[in-house]
Formats: C-alpha cells, structure tokens, sequence
C-alpha cells in the first residue's frame, strides 16, 4: 500500500474513531474473562451471545459518517474504506475473543463465540444501513433476545443459527453470508443519520 | 457550458422542493438567492450529485452524472460546500482539509502544497494544526471552503457559505469566489443580497422550487426600480420579483 493510501486509511480509521471502538471491544471481551457462573445453563451460554452482540454493536456504530455529504460526493475509495473499517474492527474483537479465552474459555467455544460475532456484525451493518448507525443495536439485541428464548426452550431450528454447535457448518455459512451481505450493504450505501 | 439543466425536478414524496429549473451556467460566479424553503439548498444537492433529480436533464461539466463512470469523474472536478458541514472534530484543519484532497484523488505530489494553499486562502494559516473542536463557527464555515477548493475545482458550490463570517472575513471571501470564478463555475447560495451585488456576474432567484429570475445583479436591481422593500437597490429588486411570483 502506497503512502498516501495508507495516509487516507489512517486518517478514516481516526474519523471512525476506531481506537475507541477497540477500546470498547475490549471491555466487551473482558467479561468473558469475568467470574460468571456457566455450568452448562441458559445464563452460561448467552454470555458469549451478549459479547458478540455487543461487539457487534460497537462495529456497526463505527460506520456512521461525521462527516455525511462532503464525504460521500468524492471519489471512488469510500467503499473500500468503509468496509476496510469493518474489518479491521471484526479482526480486532477476534483477536480480543482469542485473547480472552485464553484465560477461561467461553462456553460453546471461541468459534461459536467468533462465529456469532460475525453474523450479528453483519446484522448490525445491515440495520445500520436501514435505520442509521446510532440504532444499529436494534435488530441484533432482539435477534439475541430471541436466542436466549430458544436456548431455555432447547429449540434447535436454524433461524438460530448462533446457538447451534461450534462446528455446524449450515450455522458458519449463515454468519457468514450475513457478515458478507452488511459488508455489501455498508459499501454500496452510506449509513444515513450518521452525523455528529 | 459546466452546468445544464432543463426541466430539472427534485421531489419530496408530493412536495417538489425545485420544480422544473432551467439553468446554463459556464464559468464564473452565479448566485442564488430565494427565501428560506425557496428550493435552493435542494437545487445545489442535485447538482452536487448528493441527491439524484426526480426527473428532467442535467449534465454537469459537459457529463451525464446518471452515469456511475461519469458520475465519479464529475466528483473529482467538484467543490462542495453544504449548509451543514460535518466534520471530526478531533481533526486538525490540516487533517480535514488533507482527508477530502485525499478521497478526491488528488495526484499525491500536490496533495501537501494544495492543502496549505486551500488553508491559507481561508486565513486559518495560524490555526492549520488546531483540532476543529477548538475553532468558533465562523472558523468551521472557513474550514468547509478549504476542503470545497483543495482540488481546484472546475464547479464549486457553496451553500451558505458566509453565514458566521465576520465583516472582514466576508470581504475577503468575496475576492476568493471572484477569484474562483475567472477559471471554474461558482455557485453560491446565499440570504445576503451584499454577497451577490459585491461578487457574482449571474444571479438566479428561486421562489417555491421555481426560478422566477435570472440576469445579473444590476438587471435585478432595476427591476425593484420605484418599487420593491429594501435599503439597497439589489434588495428592492429581490423583493419586487418575489412580490410579482406571488400575485
């Protein structure tokens, strides 16, 4: 990467503030490392939920604009940089998760863990694209409401797909396909109400 | 011609904020004037490819902007200026002015020497490594015309862009759009008839989305000849056409 294409991702990063949002991603991880009580119950298994989520949530945030109009009638690189953001910002909470588990492992496993967090970034890209990136939370927070339902109630239908076993290849593809879809979404269209 | 635009519509759901314009507009500078809902600051998203017009022609800078390609070149030659200027204000006025020059694609050897002459052209050389949340409203305005010419542009649209300055920050700017206007297209939008009188060739005069005139200042102000509320001539002209739109 060219000096000033490294100048510009550095200066976009910095209007994302994307050093806070690893901030806040990390002390979203830290309660995986905190002493809650996970003897295979319900409670157990929706924390690893309620990171992700919560990872998520920052990331979505992230795609807000301060800057709106002036940024978006320039050139051809704002894609790109918008999704350059997300991924810098998904790859820092999985090298957290990893981090993370490294002192006590989250139950359902760091790839269900990591698994989760990349299908509901995608969903808060998504909702962000939709309603703005200060509501981004909202569709996944209900989703992952949702999910703990199905966990007390042991349904196993694939809508729930984050609650499904660490290696189930059907729920890997649709976080995966949700991840790529908010990707797609964010790069084709800015999120609106992103001001500051 | 760098601006061409006919029968140009932009609607609201049922509201048409600019209803049917007809604009030809080549270098220099061109001022909008109109009341507040008049459609003005709805016209220069159109023609500052923020919003896509509802329906009619447009051709900017002699491109369809329809047109992904054309539309992007279009954005590289563009300066543009909202009512509302977003920014980080952790940025310095440096960094902002560099990001847009940046995502503009500006050739990277000009990119250090263009933002500092975009800077000092705004008289924030003082203040070029203060963070933006350090500078007064005034200051901000400034620092949204830097980034709007750090490329130069060929069309450089400015809404409201003297609102906040101060009398001597208003005069110089002035000379900055003359300035402007003897290579590209410069259209300014403005309640401050002075601004117009002082520096545009053209003038236009939007009233409910439609264009009630266009000629230049001094045909503006003859037509408030005798007529027309105002102190100054380019007021009474301004008054007299909306009076006449409205009868």
């Amino acid at each position: 990467m060219s000096m000033p294409a490294l100048r510009l991702v550095r200066l976009h990063l910095a209007s994302r503030r994307a050093g806070p949002a690893v901030g806040a991603i990390a002390c979203v991880a830290l309660v995986l490392v905190l002493p809650i009580p996970r003897s295979g119950g319900a409670l157990g298994a929706m924390v690893p939920l309620v990171v992700a989520m919560g990872a998520a949530a920052v990331v979505g945030a992230a795609t807000g604009s301060p800057i709106g109009e002036v940024e978006r009638v320039t050139g051809r690189h704002l894609p790109v940089l918008r999704i350059l953001t997300v991924v810098l910002l998904f790859a820092a909470a999985t090298v957290l998760f990893a981090a993370a588990a490294v002192g006590r492992a989250p139950t359902g496993g760091t790839l269900a863990l990591i698994r989760a967090c990349a299908g509901l970034t995608g969903m808060t890209l998504l909702t962000a694209v939709v309603a703005g990136p200060h509501r981004c939370w909202t569709l996944p927070l209900a989703y992952t409401i949702l999910c703990g339902r199905a966990l007390e109630r042991s349904w196993a239908s694939l809508w729930f797909w984050p609650i499904r076993t660490a290696h189930d290849p059907t729920a890997a593809t649709v976080a995966a396909a949700l991840l790529l879809a908010g990707l797609l979404a964010i790069a084709a269209r800015a999120a609106p109400g992103g001001r500051s | 011609m760098n601006v061409e635009t006919r029968g140009l519509t932009r609607s609201f759901r049922r509201r048409q904020a600019v209803a049917g314009v007809d604009l030809r507009i080549g270098p220099g500078v061109y001022g909008l004037l109109g009341p507040n809902g008049a459609g003005k600051t709805s016209l220069l998203r159109v023609l500052a490819t923020v919003i896509p017009p509802s329906a009619g022609d447009l051709r900017l800078l002699g491109r369809d902007p329809a047109g992904h390609a054309e539309r992007r070149e279009i954005r590289r030659r563009l300066g543009y200026l909202p009512q509302d200027l977003g920014y980080y204000s952790g940025f310095t006025v440096v960094e902002f002015v560099e990001y847009i020059a940046l995502l503009k694609d500006m050739p990277r050897a000009r990119v250090p020497r263009a933002v500092a002459s975009a800077v000092e052209d705004v008289g924030l050389g003082n203040r070029a490594r203060s963070k933006l949340r350090t500078l007064s409203g005034g200051m901000l305005r400034r620092v949204g015309i830097a980034q709007a010419i750090v490329n130069e542009p060929e069309l450089l649209l400015l809404d409201e862009p003297t609102a906040g300055l101060d009398p001597e920050q208003r005069v110089q700017f002035r000379t900055l759009m003359r300035r402007m206007g003897e290579r590209a297209t410069v259209i300014v939008s403005t309640h401050l008839v002075e601004d117009v009188g002082a520096a545009c060739d053209q003038v236009g005069l939007m009233s409910d989305g439609r264009l009630v005139f266009t000629g230049t200042p001094a045909e503006l102000s003859a037509r408030g000849a005798g007529t027309g509320i105002g102190d100054a001539p380019l007021e009474r002209g301004y008054s007299a056409v909306l009076a006449e739109t409205r009868t």
